[in-house]
């Protein structure tokens, strides 16, 4: 008898855990993430108040904040995606931080789940820089697939 | 979590169903034959005789007790078994083959949740050999099919599976077993071939304030793993058997990708970089007959 109301019990919270809806708990976005370093250690750096806008758009996604990554949205309906960077100085003698990062992408969809729908996926085919100060040595396009992952480098640039 | 709770509940079910009630099973039979050779008339003493030194008369040597089992045949190649009053085992003088049985399983849980997984259908069929009652390799092959489908999205996936690997045993392996219940734990490697394509999704980016309905095109792509498998298979009725399996899926490797991955793998479950997935499986068994072993077992009296 007690055999049997274990089984009863077993088997009825197994049907009704398993018919629980799980919910979206995927990240909903593909985000370019950004990273900032050293060109002499290859170190990650930080840039002080930093503010970062996207070209045609007139919110502003960062404003004066101080970090060594970034995570930039794209377009969907264009193949380019433009952001101006501004920092402050890293030393008093040298100058303020300032350019434009260029990303030329392919976009397609990616599905999550039927709970999560689709979330957009980025082919990164190249990146420029283009200073408009000297601190920018370099970029380097560290990874080319931007998918729904969080906190994931793509694109290194180098001060 | 929801998922990997109930998963655990009904492994947990079937080894509280199926395991006692296998031992019960084993002892039940061992007594009822020490009951039948202690307290039924069916035992018959026959007398032993050898040729006295000169070989002209008989000499009664000794007697042994013969546990006659329907027509007995006192003929030279009869295999005679000394009973013991006190245990009622019978001792088999012989080794136990080494093919014990082609096993065929269908599982049952996976096209049964496809009720509550999002649609996801997923059958399997294994075929696995028994040797020695103690190593099972097995092979399975199964196919996996999806469609979910809604205003803001249509996907449609589907592929076929394959693993390879081997089960050990450590329950009931004696010679005397009179069932052929096994509780076994193995390692698999599994193979996948999956198609899909995204159509009519609905995308939106909230920083620049944009929607768009984008597809894909049909992608296809090949991926890997490894298996760790538990099962506790139980003999229901003659060649008729049912089990249960708890497997851990990890070690998940691509051998060909696309830019957009596949959120199913056929045979693996939900894809995701470093995951581990659990699965479980219930199963139907139907064991070949197999004259050799039938022979081999009629003759050893079980």
């Amino acid at each position: 008898m007690i055999k049997r109301t274990l089984y009863c019990i077993i088997v009825i919270a197994a049907v009704v855990l398993t018919s629980c809806r799980e919910n979206c708990y995927s990240p909903s976005k593909s985000l370019l993430g950004v990273a900032f370093v050293d060109s002499l250690s290859n170190q990650a750096i930080n840039l002080n108040s930093l503010t970062v806008k996207a070209v045609g758009c007139d919110s502003v996604l960062y404003k004066k904040v101080t970090d060594k990554f970034v995570s930039l949205p794209l377009h969907i309906t264009s193949n380019e995606t433009d952001y101006k960077f501004a920092a402050a100085a890293f030393t008093e003698e040298s100058d303020s931080v300032k350019f434009t990062l260029k990303v030329y992408h392919t976009s397609a969809p990616q599905f999550v789940s039927p709970e999560c729908g689709c979330v957009p996926y980025y082919k990164v085919d190249s990146v420029i820089v283009e200073p408009e100060t000297r601190r920018v040595t370099g970029v380097e396009l560290y990874d080319d697939n931007v998918v729904n992952a969080e906190n994931s480098v793509h694109v290194k640039i180098y001060f | 979590m929801s998922r990997y709770i109930s998963n655990i509940l009904l492994i947990l079910f079937s080894a509280v169903a199926v395991i006692p009630e296998a031992y019960a099973a084993e002892n039940q039979e061992d007594n009822a034959a020490v009951n039948t050779v202690a307290n039924t008339a069916e035992t018959k003493a026959i007398p032993v005789a050898s040729k006295s030194g000169d070989g002209s008369d008989l000499i009664l040597t000794d007697t042994i007790k013969v546990e006659s089992v329907g027509t007995v045949n006192l003929d030279s190649t009869m295999v005679i078994n000394h009973t013991d009053d006190a245990h009622g085992d019978a001792a088999i003088d012989r080794k136990q083959p080494v093919y014990q049985g082609t096993y065929i399983n269908l599982d049952l849980y996976n096209p049964l949740a496809t009720l509550w997984n999002g649609g996801r259908f997923e059958v399997m069929v294994s075929a696995d050999v028994s040797l020695w009652h103690r190593l099972f390799p097995v092979v399975e092959l199964g196919f996996m099919s999806m469609h979910p489908t809604n205003d803001a999205f249509d996907y449609k996936t589907y592929g076929v599976f394959a693993k390879a690997g081997a089960l050990y045993n450590f329950l009931n392996t004696k010679k005397e077993r009179k069932r052929d219940h096994i509780l076994a734990v193995g390692v698999r490697y599994g193979y996948s071939n999956v198609t899909y394509q995204t159509t009519n999704a609905s995308v939106s980016v909230d920083y620049f304030k944009e929607n768009a309905i984008m597809s894909s095109d049909k992608m296809v792509a090949n991926y890997g793993w490894v298996e760790f498998v538990a099962i506790c298979r139980v003999q229901v009725y003659k060649d008729f058997f049912m089990g249960i399996s708890g497997v851990l899926k990890a070690f998940q490797h691509t051998y060909k990708t696309c830019p957009v991955y596949p959120t199913y793998i056929p045979g693996f479950g939900k894809n995701s970089d470093g995951v581990l997935n659990f699965g479980i499986e219930y199963t139907v068994t139907y064991r070949i007959p197999s004259k050799k072993l039938r022979v081999f077992r009629e003759e050893s009296g079980l």
